[in-house]
């Protein structure tokens, strides 16, 4: 599984980064950056998918 | 002796002068005081903006709920709600029961519930425009929200009445004792024997709704126990109700009695409503205080606030903090050195401009802010189109207050008439 995020689109919301801090982490521009983790189990699969739920503004996307 | 005049009595935050304008006194503490130790409440106190915002942020220093050697967290308002979110401080537990429900109020559930908080507003709008008048706290902005809540919860519509009731019976407990909290628990034992047999419906059927979410979200295969799942209910309706409600009466305030000349461009582009939101939440949000506890020593301003103290992080203080904002005592929705339009928990904006601290910032953001914004300006939008020439029924007011008895420490006008024409 590989997520994207899309800097046009984000808003920097911080939403990602609060809730998924295994998997996003504020970058030095402030937009967030996708870490470099292996996504294997369902839970990180679960949590992934939860990231494009609940970002504002759309700006996550997740490739299985 | 030099700067006794500045000295601050701690016994001045519990006086009826602060609590009406605060203001004054918030100047004290940002100019003379940026760490205040207030050695009668024992907590210290921090003010202005940069100080608010960093702590918020810090959560290495500052936990939300305060560790017992050997016990659970502390919180005050377990005994109100029952076991809830908050109790959870920075802890995975709370980042998970966090993302249970953040997706319905943030992003993109949020977008598809929008038409029926516009078919809630619509229904009570046109409920309570019939005389020409209407006062605004009791028979709008105290009904809109816990209704709105409630539906998305997915709870029977026949039955909103009820919730009105627990939700206000509810919050009048959480901030005060005596006969008040004897009257929330009665509330919430009431609301929590109401919600047993939807609890094991969901369970045993569920729906796409947010009870169905609540009840069936598992964490490492363990999901939420009944008086979890109750608490959290609890604290949703409170939580969900009262602020949004509140802020919709101070917008109003604001715009009728403080600013009637920026209220004229209001009227001519409702859209400005989202910069009246904004600005609201600056000027005079609902909840002025966070409260914190140290995790460890922390240096501040040449002193050392000890491990597991609380501090108070005065965010309605920071909001009119001079060394951000220019002539921060004047409510302007024009003003352009506040971020106007949707909030950030990160506290990070495109424009580069400092937003409000309303909603707090980081781990513990308000997780209803994105909800709160579009339920309050859709209110004020759609009273607008019905209610025609908005203006105030009595040509002076007593102000936006604090503590009222009902209202749980948070500001607002205890009551707001309006007359329109029809």
């Amino acid at each position: 599984m590989k997520v994207l995020v899309d800097k046009e689109r984000c808003m920097m919301a911080g939403e990602c980064c609060y809730n998924h801090p295994w998997l996003f982490a504020f970058g030095d521009d402030d937009y967030p950056v996708v870490q470099t983790v292996e996504i294997t189990s369902e839970q990180q699969r679960k949590e992934a998918r939860q990231s494009v739920q609940v970002c504002p503004s759309g700006a996550i996307s997740v490739c299985e | 002796m030099a700067g006794l005049a500045h000295e601050i009595d701690p016994r001045e935050f519990d006086s009826p002068e602060f609590q009406s304008n605060p203001f004054p006194l918030y100047q004290r503490l940002r100019d003379h005081h940026p760490l205040f130790r207030d050695r009668f409440h024992n907590r210290w106190i921090i003010s202005r903006y940069d100080d608010v915002n960093a702590a918020f942020q810090d959560n290495e220093s500052f936990d939300r709920a305060m560790y017992q050697p050997d016990g659970p967290y502390v919180f005050g308002s377990s005994h109100v709600f029952g076991p809830n979110i908050l109790e959870y401080g920075n802890s995975d537990r709370h980042r998970w029961l966090r993302n249970v429900v953040a997706g319905q109020f943030v992003g993109q559930g949020l977008v598809s519930f929008i038409p029926f908080v516009e078919q809630i507003a619509g229904e009570l709008v046109e409920r309570c425009s019939a005389d020409g008048e209407v006062e605004l706290v009791s028979q709008f902005s105290n009904q809109f929200p816990i209704r709105v809540i409630s539906n998305i919860l997915g709870l029977p519509r026949a039955d909103e009445e009820k919730f009105v009731v627990w939700y206000q019976a509810l919050i009048a407990g959480l901030g005060f004792g005596g006969e008040h909290l004897a009257r929330g628990i009665a509330a919430r034992n009431e609301m929590w024997q109401y919600l047993e047999p939807l609890v094991a419906e969901r369970l045993a059927h569920p729906k796409d709704d947010l009870l169905s979410k609540l009840c069936l979200a598992e964490l490492d295969g363990v999901r939420m126990n009944m008086d979890e799942v109750k608490g959290f209910i609890a604290l949703l309706l409170a939580a969900g109700g009262d602020t949004t409600d509140k802020a919709i009466a101070n917008m109003w305030y604001h715009m009728l009695y403080t600013r009637p000349d920026q209220f004229e461009d209001v009227k001519k582009d409702p859209e400005l409503w989202d910069n009246v939101f904004s600005e609201m939440m600056r000027f005079d949000p609902v909840v002025h205080v966070q409260s914190r506890f140290t995790t460890r020593e922390v240096q501040m301003h040449g002193r050392v606030i000890p491990e597991r103290a609380q501090v108070i992080l005065s965010l309605g203080a920071g909001n009119r903090d001079e060394r951000v904002f220019k002539d921060p005592d004047v409510f302007d929705i024009h003003r352009d050195d506040l971020h106007m339009g949707r909030e950030n928990r990160s506290a990070r904006y495109k424009s580069q401009k400092p937003g409000h601290l309303g909603f707090g910032v980081g781990q513990h953001f308000c997780m209803g802010y994105a909800m709160a914004r579009q339920e309050a300006v859709i209110a004020c939008m759609r009273m607008m189109e019905v209610m025609k020439n908005p203006r105030p029924k009595f040509a002076t007011h007593e102000g936006i207050t604090s503590p009222n008895i009902d209202s749980g420490g948070f500001r607002s006008p205890r009551e707001l008439w309006i007359q329109f024409d029809k």
